[in-house]
């Protein structure tokens, strides 16, 4: 299994005056990690930032020991990052085209690229959706695509933020199986508690602070008494 | 998405697409230039001998892609019955017609990629690192990408329309069209920034 | 970061240009005097108005690279090099020139208020400079002078009016929606009311890419 280590030292993000946020200090190396918390309580930046997509306002994140937001070529490398909606990252008009592009930003040749990526739709036994526009593609399988993608690049770490919301169950089951199948070194966001059982460690962000941080099954269950209790939205 | 190829194989799909290209070049400025009758005639036979030669539905296929000029050969038509003068008339809409199937000859037999690798070619020396050329390759495919989303979304702000009023607002879906495209243009930066970005390497 | 703003007007180009692209499919409304008109150099004004000149003239020119390569993009299904043969390539040849008056103006008005401006802008771009070539290059192409092309074209005026006013409605719609783009575009804020307080809460970025 890949090995990865994530550090935040005392991280604040603040944008547009709002503070998203606040002294944020982990320590992460397990291989299966969830995060959950209410919409806008952070989740989102956390892993802009873990990415090196954002700068934070102060303190420092390394993966791997690198400065992601610095050292893009290194970026990368380590880390392959999900989003919700497959339409906000898939760039190409064709799957093989989709596949080969983050190989070739690596710095492999375009044959090449297109070879690894062929090899890759091979291993999921999705040979057939080489040419395939992903205008004909449902949202289950661009939700795919996009997994492909990122795991042509053969990064150590994985970060999912939300990326299986709004699918049907087989579909959403189907992924999730994928997932725990693999090699990398898991971070998920996610609203689906039942999907963390499994993890090694759950953070719980509240409010741009850690307000959990442990096994599931203590985490879950507070976090769970936390939301009934919210009286507003 | 669809381009504008026959599904009738011809000869001129084997052709390099710069051989065709210049062609059409060459074809359209001598069109513009000759005077003569006799000339006219000649020159304006030749990209519907080209297209006969290949068959009788190929042939019919690029005489009906002749239709979106029917508007201006009325108009000249009527024009020139007006001032009696038919034969320049004729002559313009001969020139006309003879330009756009010999365009349409070489759209309907060039595939995009050979287009693609031919403007990467014809870029070349003036695109020292490559970078011109990867930020027009990734608009293209980004562009590419996006029709058939816009597409589908327009229809979508179509009947979320219908559902809430009788009348044909139309037009009124452009405001929420555009809007999205700022929008996924955000996610899309920030995921192609994820993935290395449009610099060069 | 000069990085991400390249990236950021490579993906505007791109989606803007597969905009005008989708409204080509929007069905023509016919105006009482019979003339249809179509959503596309609608399209062009917001280029303009919204992207600016640079930007917006290279989504105008992607969109009609991507016809000339035989995409059937124009209103009507229409593409291939064949349209730049057709009696209305001046004005396909003026799409670009139209969105990069527009966004031009724009820049200049900038003292307007968002509605004015887009509609003045439109203007300027979306007619006067959208129509000087394509009157010369249909007089051109039909063998007939100016003033006779002109009067032929004419008809479709009225439409490319209203196109102008929905543009300034639409723009200004945008950049309520929107207030980003204001700082992002204009060297100074307009002194539009929210834009002025949006101003205060988020100071203009230095924008060295553009």
């Amino acid at each position: 299994m890949a090995d990865c280590t994530i550090q935040f030292e005392n991280v604040s993000l603040s944008l547009n005056a709002r503070e998203l946020l606040k002294g944020v200090s982990l320590d992460i190396q397990e291989q299966r990690v969830g995060v959950i918390g209410r919409n806008g309580s952070g989740k989102t930046s956390f892993a802009r930032l873990l990415c090196g997509l954002l700068a934070p306002s102060s303190g420092r994140v390394r993966v791997n020991g690198n400065d992601l937001l610095k050292h893009r070529a290194a970026a990368l490398k380590t880390v392959g990052i999900l989003f919700q909606n497959p339409d906000h990252q898939i760039i190409f008009p064709t799957v093989l085209e989709e596949l080969s592009f983050g190989l070739t930003q690596q710095g492999q040749r375009k044959a090449e690229a297109m070879q690894n990526a062929t090899k890759i739709l091979q291993q999921f036994d999705r040979l057939d959706w080489a040419e395939r526009t992903i205008a004909t593609l449902s949202q289950g399988q661009r939700h795919l695509v996009c997994l492909l993608s990122v795991l042509a690049m053969a990064p150590p770490l994985l970060v999912l933020d939300e990326p299986f919301a709004g699918l049907d169950l087989p579909t959403k089951t189907y992924l999730q199986n994928l997932l725990y199948g693999l090699d990398q070194s898991v971070l998920h966001i996610t609203h689906d508690l039942q999907a963390l059982a499994e993890y090694e460690r759950v953070i719980w962000l509240e409010k741009g602070q850690v307000a959990g941080d442990g096994l599931p099954k203590n985490i879950i269950p507070a976090f769970e008494n936390a939301m009934a209790q919210v009286e507003q939205i | 998405m669809l381009a504008l190829t026959t599904p009738y194989q011809t000869i001129f799909h084997r052709w390099p697409a710069s051989l065709k290209v210049v062609m059409l070049l060459t074809f359209t400025t001598g069109l513009m230039l000759i005077q003569t009758q006799t000339l006219l005639l000649c020159a304006v036979g030749l990209p519907f001998c080209l297209i006969a030669s290949q068959g009788r539905r190929y042939l019919w296929f690029s005489l009906k892609l002749l239709r979106p000029l029917w508007p201006f050969v009325a108009i000249i038509l009527i024009w020139h019955f007006y001032t009696a003068d038919l034969q320049s008339g004729l002559s313009i809409i001969l020139k006309l017609a003879a330009a756009f199937t010999f365009a349409n000859l070489v759209t309907t037999t060039t595939s995009l990629a050979d287009f693609s690798a031919l403007i990467e070619k014809a870029m070349a020396p003036f695109d020292g690192n490559g970078a011109q050329g990867k930020k027009l390759g990734l608009m293209i495919a980004l562009t590419l990408r996006f029709i058939p989303v816009f597409i589908e979304r327009a229809s979508l702000l179509r009947l979320a329309h219908r559902a809430r009023s009788t009348k044909h607002g139309t037009w009124r879906i452009i405001f929420p069209l555009a809007l999205s495209a700022l929008d996924d243009a955000e996610h899309v930066s920030e995921a192609l920034n994820a993935r290395g970005g449009a610099a060069p390497r | 970061m000069i990085g991400k703003n390249m990236d950021k007007t490579v993906v505007l180009v791109a989606l803007f240009a597969a905009v005008i692209a989708a409204l080509g499919l929007i069905p023509k409304i016919t105006l009482i005097s019979g003339v249809p008109i179509t959503a596309q150099s609608l399209g062009i004004m917001l280029c303009g108005t919204i992207l600016g000149a640079r930007a917006g003239a290279q989504a105008a020119l992607l969109f009609l690279g991507l016809t000339a390569l035989g995409l059937p993009l124009l209103a009507g299904g229409r593409g291939g090099l064949a349209v730049f043969a057709s009696p209305s390539v001046g004005f396909l040849i003026g799409f670009p020139i139209a969105a990069f008056v527009t966004g031009w103006s724009m820049q200049r008005l900038a003292r307007l208020s968002i509605g004015p401006a887009s509609a003045l802008a439109a203007l300027l771009g979306g007619i006067i400079a959208l129509y000087i070539p394509g009157v010369i290059g249909l007089s051109v192409m039909i063998d007939k002078p100016l003033l006779a092309s002109l009067a032929l074209v004419a008809p479709f005026l009225p439409g490319d009016v209203i196109k102008v006013i929905l543009c300034a409605v639409i723009t200004r719609a945008i950049y309520s929606a929107r207030p980003q783009i204001v700082l992002a575009k204009s060297p100074q804020p307009a002194p539009d009311a929210d834009a002025a307080a949006q101003a205060a809460d988020n100071p203009p970025q230095k924008d060295e890419a553009r």
